[in-house]
């Protein structure tokens, strides 16, 4: 079986993933917000972009990419175990948001995406390490979520209103593909 | 698909009617866990007179403040240090894996009954280093990489019989 790749898109997709480890990473130098390991998520930006700009699929490998090496050069591998299943899930619903676009706002999408990571996240966090205690920080962590939410959809609703037309046509054309 | 999306989302305005649904549900669902977890919690651990370290599941070292007397566990007399820094305070280092090279460093201060991580190597965030200082009566800290924690000592924690580090 032969799947078309476009070059654009993967270069593209590619760009993205750069971003996105590299905002993870800027991240994590900083303190976290207010509550232990709350973080306001900027590199989900890219991931959410991902989603609109090349598709599903490109949007889970940005994820996959940002979670795994993002993990490995912060020296926390074992977060992989409970920030890739919190990505997957809550990109999965953002995904089916994004279908409904005419009803609602990329900004309130990626704020469900946000608390519904957090919760995720958290939950399975809470038992790989047996620390039912973490739960406290739960309902905090979800009102992070929300903050962290609208910064992020609004850094996509600006990127998305000021990135030109001829890159999304650029994105979408059938010229340079590659067979896989 | 794609870009009939990135069109939509283009022309759309940063707020749409239909995204009350979303914030009515979100809304909901934080005020449950606020319910939950903040106003029906109750703080089982009163007035703890120490506190013990918990490494991969296995009770390493038990500390109490009012006598200052510690306790290391036999099979963990090398992965401990407790330097005592005078005035009630107390540096304790701890290994977490077998070549010695990941550590967490606590500071203990039994005058005000409590104890809090200084340093750790576990990650470059070093979440554990930020948790909140563990009182006489409430909370924990969490190394999650290390596989550490330490909590007051007469919470509910029963270590196994037997385990390997």
């Amino acid at each position: 079986m032969k799947n078309k790749v476009s070059l654009i898109k993967l270069t593209f997709s590619g760009i993205l993933a750069t971003a996105a480890v590299l905002s993870f990473l800027l991240e994590n130098l900083f303190p976290p917000l207010f509550i232990p390991g709350a973080r306001m998520g900027l590199s989900n930006v890219f991931i959410l972009l991902a989603a609109i700009l090349l598709g599903n699929a490109y949007a889970f490998a940005v994820l996959t990419v940002k979670i795994t090496v993002g993990s490995l050069f912060s020296g926390n591998v074992s977060a992989v175990l409970y920030s890739l299943p919190a990505g997957i899930f809550s990109l999965t619903i953002q995904i089916l948001l994004l279908r409904f676009t005419e009803r609602f706002s990329v900004i309130a999408i990626s704020v469900t995406g946000a608390v519904l990571n957090t919760t995720v996240q958290n939950t399975i966090f809470c038992i790989v390490t047996g620390t039912a205690e973490h739960f406290a920080y739960l309902p905090y962590l979800a009102l992070i979520g929300v903050l962290s939410g609208i910064t992020v959809g609004l850094a996509v609703y600006f990127a998305i209103k000021y990135l030109p037309k001829t890159l999304t046509d650029k994105l979408n054309s059938k010229e340079q593909t590659t067979e896989d | 698909m794609t870009s009939l999306n990135f069109e939509r989302i283009k022309s759309n305005k940063p707020f749409k009617i239909g995204d009350l649904v979303l914030y009515f549900f979100i809304l909901v669902f934080v005020a449950a866990l606020f319910f939950v977890f903040v106003l029906l919690s109750t703080n089982a651990s009163k007035d703890a007179d120490g506190f013990k370290i918990i490494l991969k599941g296995n009770e390493v070292f038990l500390f109490n403040y009012s006598t200052r007397e510690y306790e290391i566990f036999a099979d963990y007399n090398d992965y401990v240090t407790v330097i005592d820094e005078g005035n009630g305070t107390y540096k304790i280092k701890i290994y977490t894996d077998s070549e010695k090279t990941e550590f967490n460093l606590l500071t203990v201060n039994a005058n005000e009954k409590t104890v809090g991580m200084s340093d750790s190597n576990c990650s470059e965030s070093k979440d554990c280093v930020h948790m909140p200082y563990l009182t006489d009566d409430d909370g924990f800290i969490l190394c999650a990489p290390h596989k550490l924690k330490i909590v007051p000592s007469n919470s509910g924690y029963k270590p196994p019989t037997s385990g390997e580090r």
